[in-house]
């Protein structure tokens, strides 16, 4: 054993941590979780609700014996050290806890029939596990401002507000922005916006994530569905080339709402405003439907398209004619796969395009990234790039388009607009379009094959900085539109090429991509919190593959 | 931009005070600038908060938190004497009540009003500290003690006669610990407006508390109730 790092048991399970971790993540290390309202992985340190508080004992090396606690200790404040005994569930630990729980809940209005929270409030799970007594309250309780709007998407309520201090610390310590503070004291005490100021970062949202009561909820969400009517799916975002983990909450066939997930390395537990609210743009899609343009075939069903395009690929094997562009917004495998089939047709005029420009925010230093695409790097590095010898890029493949050089156009994937205009389009014989949305090209494109959403297909994406998540199907797909790997498969047998692999599952373990591998080992997931919550999911880390 | 400005007394203070904390820990000047603003401008509103704030500089909202923690700051306009009628206990048991339902009916205000010239901001403060010589108000920095109702007609009249006097830059403060050169007399002398302060000093017979001794490990048992609230044990 190193000196740096301690060794200490929790409830008589010996944990062993590295120097300076806290007795709360020692314990979550060994699989406990110590209640809590006002610690969060992601914040320093506050120690002001007191419901971590534990039996914490210290070795007295002299004395050779455990020091009897003389009071409880937060575990979320308390250092884990050497030989240290926790124990988190005695009977005097349980009383201790359930008179906090008494004390926060003095003038807390209980209003959880109306309140947004409930079914994932810490405060409400926590009363069922540690405290289930009656209030002895006689007196009014405290009265609070209740519908105080702090920007446009939060509004606060200020007697829900256990005043944990989680949403001023967000703003001072993470998004450093300054916005919140808690104003007044005692039995006045309130969260407040500075008079004339505003609270309109592009990370807002994520305070009333981790609030843990009421107090803070988003106007997106304020009574449109109750929490225990969702259903939750891990998902990623694709706002971004950060890919912040996320989870899609929806009732399988429409978003209400999406949440951070934990993962360490890329969004730790955040996510920004426009991610939030990409479900919307999701939701106005224009899908398109499965056509082809060609006189004496009109009319065909998805699966003749598809071997149509697989055909016409085969025909332009080793051709200089025929170029594929690929939209940032592919899956890995799909990725894989295409480019697996091209290089055996040796179509080499093959490239990334430029994809969704519009929503790009400024790069900022917490996540948001310039490059409003989810998979750049992920198509690049599964081989969505020019043929090494003879390949064309995507402004070579424009300026042979121009030239009327090329005969056969691919275009996977939606977004193409910022590099080629309808006129360009119209100099080349064949184009395919196999897209999740229905634009202008659709209308005249040879054939259009309808492809399923992110929010409607399984894959992965890689960020910008090497991180691969792993995004799951939440929706139900609209009828007709094709899974992007399954596609790629009929189009290899279309083609007479042999898929080298037999399915996604096989695909992903041929790219030797682990998403999880690097998805930290410790993760909220696998902590013992109370099933029924949900709030517990959105912190979870990526589950197995 | 606000216009505010401080006085060449009050900035050379900020510059004096800026020295006496660590450079990590500059926002513990919130406390002394906050109440010298308090002082120059009378009373720390949201312009005043901005000030600060710059002055230090810190994130306005943190100033706006001090500020609004303690009630020594003003967060209100008040008039040219603030008076503070102390109703807590002991003032109470001594007529406190009665001396507030006077003040107010003379001025003709209420608990937390001013009046309308200007003059007199009321209210009611708890504990001021000075109990053995209840029922007391504070008027801006001073205390007054032992009050009778004349005493407190007399006061209401001479400090309307009053005129405003210059800022004493003396009296800026000096935030945390001592200035430099205005240590409190030593010999648990009277102060000059009035207010008994007992400075103990080396020599005192420190208080002592009886430690009552902790209940005893016994063999092999942890004492596992050592912490267990009164009332509470099983
Ligand atoms: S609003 Fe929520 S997060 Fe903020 S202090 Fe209150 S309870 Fe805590
Ligand atoms: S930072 Fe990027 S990936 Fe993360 S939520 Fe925002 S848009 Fe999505
Ligand atoms: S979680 Fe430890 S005091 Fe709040
Ligand atoms: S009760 Fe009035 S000074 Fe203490």
């Amino acid at each position: 054993m190193t000196t740096d790092s301690v060794t200490l048991t929790i409830d008589g399970n010996s944990v062993t941590v590295p120097k300076g971790t806290k007795v709360i993540d020692a314990a979550r290390e060994a699989g406990k979780n110590i209640p809590h309202f006002c610690y969060h992985p992601g914040l320093p340190v506050d120690g002001n609700c007191r419901m971590c508080i534990s039996d914490i004992r210290t070795w007295n090396p002299r004395a050779e014996k455990h020091m009897p606690a003389r009071r409880p200790a937060v575990a979320c404040w308390v250092d884990a050290e050497e030989n240290m005994q926790v124990f988190t569930d005695t009977p005097e630990v349980k009383k201790a806890r359930a008179s906090v729980m008494e004390f926060l809940l003095i003038n807390h209005p209980i209003d959880c029939p109306i309140c947004d929270k409930a079914g994932e409030c810490m405060l409400q799970d926590y009363y069922m596990l540690h405290d289930r007594a009656p209030s002895k309250l006689r007196e009014e309780k405290v009265h609070k401002p209740r519908l105080v709007p702090f920007g446009k998407r939060i509004v606060y309520n200020g007697e829900r507000c256990i005043l944990c201090s989680r949403c001023t610390r967000f703003t001072t310590h993470v998004t450093k922005t300054h916005e919140l503070g808690i104003v007044n004291r005692g039995d006045r005490a309130i969260v407040e916006v500075l008079e004339g100021g505003d609270f309109a970062n592009a990370y807002t949202d994520n305070v009333a994530d981790i609030c843990p009561v009421g107090a803070l909820t988003k106007t997106d969400f304020r009574f449109k569905k109750r929490v225990w009517f969702l259903k939750h799916t891990d998902s990623v975002c694709g706002g971004c080339s950060r890919n912040c983990n996320t989870v899609v909450d929806h009732d399988g066939s429409e978003v209400i709402r999406i949440m951070p997930r934990e993962r360490a390395g890329v969004n730790d537990w955040w996510m920004c405003n426009e991610g939030r609210d990409l479900y919307k743009e999701h939701a106005a899609l224009a899908r398109p439907a499965a056509t082809l343009r060609i006189d004496g075939l009109e009319g065909g069903t998805a699966s003749s398209i598809t071997t149509w395009v697989g055909e016409k690929l085969a025909e332009y094997k080793k051709s200089d004619a025929a170029a594929v562009l690929v939209s940032p917004w592919i899956s890995n495998e799909e990725a894989w796969l295409l480019s697996f089939l091209l290089g055996k047709l040796k179509i080499g005029h093959l490239d990334v395009m430029t994809g969704r420009t519009e929503g790009a925010l400024p790069a900022d230093d917490l996540l948001h990234t310039d490059d409003p695409n989810p998979n750049r790097a992920g198509a690049i590095a599964a081989g969505i790039v020019p043929d090494k010898k003879a390949g064309k890029g995507i402004d070579e493949i424009k300026a042979a388009i121009e030239a009327g050089e090329i005969e056969f156009l691919l275009l996977w994937g939606p977004h193409f607009g910022n590099d080629l205009d309808p006129e360009l389009l119209s100099k080349v014989a064949t184009v395919v379009q196999i897209t999740d949305e229905h634009d202008a090209v659709s209308d005249a494109a040879a054939a259009v094959l309808p492809l399923r959403t992110w929010a409607e297909r399984d894959g992965t994406w890689t960020n910008f900085e090497g991180h691969t998540s792993r995004f799951r199907r939440s929706l139900r797909p609209p009828a007709g539109a094709l899974d992007g790997f399954d596609l790629l498969m009929q189009l290899c047998a279309a083609a007479g090429v042999k898929s080298p692999a037999k399915s996604l599952r096989d695909a992903r373990k041929k790219l030797k991509q682990d998403p999880d591998s690097d998805v930290r080992a410790i993760v909220d997931g696998k902590f013992t919190f109370p099933e029924q919550s949900a709030l517990y999911r959105h912190t979870s880390g990526a589950r197995e593959v | 931009m606000s216009t505010l400005e401080f006085s060449a007394a009050a900035k050379e203070r900020l510059e004096w005070l800026r020295t006496r904390y660590p450079k990590e820990h500059q926002r513990a000047l919130i406390l002394p600038v906050l109440s010298m603003a308090q002082r120059e401008f009378g009373w720390v509103g949201p312009e005043v908060v901005h000030f600060v704030a710059a002055q230090i500089p810190v994130p306005a909202i943190q100033v706006e938190e001090v500020a609004t923690f303690y009630t020594m700051y003003n967060k209100q306009p008040i008039g040219r004497w603030h008076l503070q009628v102390c109703h807590n206990l002991s003032c109470s048991l001594m007529g406190a009540e009665i001396v507030l339902e006077h003040v107010e009916k003379k001025l003709g205000i209420a608990r937390g009003e001013t009046t309308e010239d200007g003059e007199f901001t009321l209210i009611g403060a708890e504990c001021l500290g000075s109990c053995g010589t209840a029922p007391m108000m504070q008027v801006n920095d001073h205390y007054h003690e032992n009050l009778s109702l004349q005493d407190v007609d007399d006061l209401l009249e001479k400090l309307r006669a009053t005129p405003d006097q210059e800022a004493n830059p003396a009296d800026l403060p000096f935030g945390c610990g001592s200035g430099p050169s205005r240590a409190l007399p030593r010999d648990g002398a009277r102060l000059e407006a009035g207010r008994a302060v007992h400075v103990p000093h080396h020599g005192e017979t420190p208080v002592t508390h009886e430690v009552a001794e902790r209940p005893k490990e016994a063999a092999g048992q942890p004492v596992t109730d050592a912490w267990t609230p009164q009332g509470m044990a099983q």
